[in-house]
């Protein structure tokens, strides 16, 4: 590491000898720094497959996007959006992608869910950038 | 941006003037911190079973978790899969307030590694974490909270009880697929001293006239659904690796951040 910049250590370690798995905070790397965050519904209203919500960013660049989501409607718990999941069965599959403007979460409904009901979701947008 | 705070920019940027993602932080924005890691190994009981990791933490947090499967014991995998051979299957079943459960499938007393960070960003939106308070490191609370007195995890922008998430680099690859549909791994170093968490988007080639509203999107990875597309990455204590399992030929664009937290 160049020999200026920021460092915080976990407890225990000496933080100017500290590897980087050790290290709490170091300015050598960016941080995960959320530009936005909030809440949303994805609705099924009728008899068509996939529904989804659209949600302005307005960062002109694709970011990092961490979204969580109920699995079924009216679950308590809240499952990562990662593309398809579960993998596999009747359970409701779950989307989530982002462009330079949007990030879109979407549901594809199972052969068992019905009509007429609200999937809530809460997402994390990151100002970092998803490039090299 | 108000005239206060602490910024940091990366190197080549003026700290004064850069925009935020070129920052490596800033108080004007709210920290990912991780408030608590837990490894788990578990021998599988029955057939299939949910694990429960209960987290302690009183409220549901936002979270990632990584799990090295019985078949393939070098390599760590994000939050859905299933294994080449045995066809050893796990995926997310979601956080509560209590614990996170995740489904496990491979056979009875196979053993499961599984490493996760649980976030003081909470999964549902605002709520009440409890556990950081300690009087010594830099805290930069949230407007209108007293940093001095504040106590719940999502009171703070940073605090350095909790560990960052820390973008080392971002790896771009891609794949021109021509063996659908059969697997295809590409490999490349992670440079890395140790076995490194991940987090990254694939660009799926979905046709927008045929699978609205989907197009060619980034979507974040793994995207999983066995028998008809398998796309993600894992890692090894060398590796990242990129994997392709579709129905047919396509390219796919990889984009995946390699994360200065440890998973062993």
């Amino acid at each position: 590491m160049a020999d200026y910049g920021m460092k915080v250590s976990k407890t225990g370690f000496d933080v100017k000898t500290a590897s980087l798995d050790n290290l709490i905070l170091t300015s050598e790397y960016a941080s995960w720094k959320v530009a936005q965050e909030g809440a949303g519904t994805v609705v099924v209203p009728a008899l068509t497959e996939l529904h989804y919500t659209e949600t302005a960013h307005s960062l002109g660049y694709r970011p990092f996007v961490i979204g969580f989501a109920q699995p079924e409607s009216a679950s308590g718990r809240r499952t990562l959006l990662v593309g398809r999941t579960p993998a596999a069965g009747a359970l409701t599959r779950k989307f989530l992608h982002t462009d330079a403007t949007n990030f879109t979460v979407i549901y594809q409904k199972s052969a068992t869910s019905i009509a007429g009901i609200t999937f809530n979701f809460y997402a994390y947008v990151m100002a970092d950038q998803n490039t090299a | 941006m108000a005239d206060f705070g602490i910024k940091i920019s990366q190197a080549g940027f003026d700290v004064k003037t850069t925009a935020d993602k070129n920052l490596v932080l800033t108080s004007k924005l709210d920290t990912i911190k991780i408030a608590k890691t837990i490894d788990t190994q578990r021998t599988q009981s029955g057939a299939s079973e949910t694990l429960a990791i209960a987290h302690g933490l009183g409220y549901a947090p936002s979270y990632l978790f990584f799990v090295k499967n019985p078949e393939e014991t070098t390599r760590w995998y994000s939050v859905v899969g299933e294994s080449p051979v045995n066809f050893h299957r796990w995926w997310d079943l979601g956080v509560d307030a209590t614990d996170l459960n995740i489904f496990l499938d491979a056979a009875d007393t196979d053993v499961w590694n599984i490493k996760s960070f649980f976030f003081a960003e909470e999964s549902q939106g605002a709520g009440s974490g409890n556990q950081t308070k300690g009087d010594f490191g830099i805290k930069v609370s949230q407007p209108g909270v007293d940093v001095k007195s504040a106590i719940a995890d999502s009171d703070f922008l940073l605090n350095t009880r909790m560990e960052t998430i820390k973008i080392v680099s971002v790896i771009d690859q891609t794949i021109t697929y021509t063996a659908a549909p059969a697997r295809t791994e590409v490999e490349v170093n992670h440079n890395m001293p140790f076995t490194p968490a991940f987090f990254g988007m694939v660009e799926m080639p979905f046709s927008a006239a045929n699978d609205p509203p989907f197009g060619t999107k980034y979507y974040t990875a793994p995207f999983i659904q066995v028998g008809n597309t398998e796309v993600g990455c894992y890692v090894t204590s060398t590796k990242l690796g990129f994997f392709v399992e579709n129905i047919a030929n396509a390219t796919f664009n990889f984009h995946v951040a390699i994360l200065g937290n440890k998973l062993e």
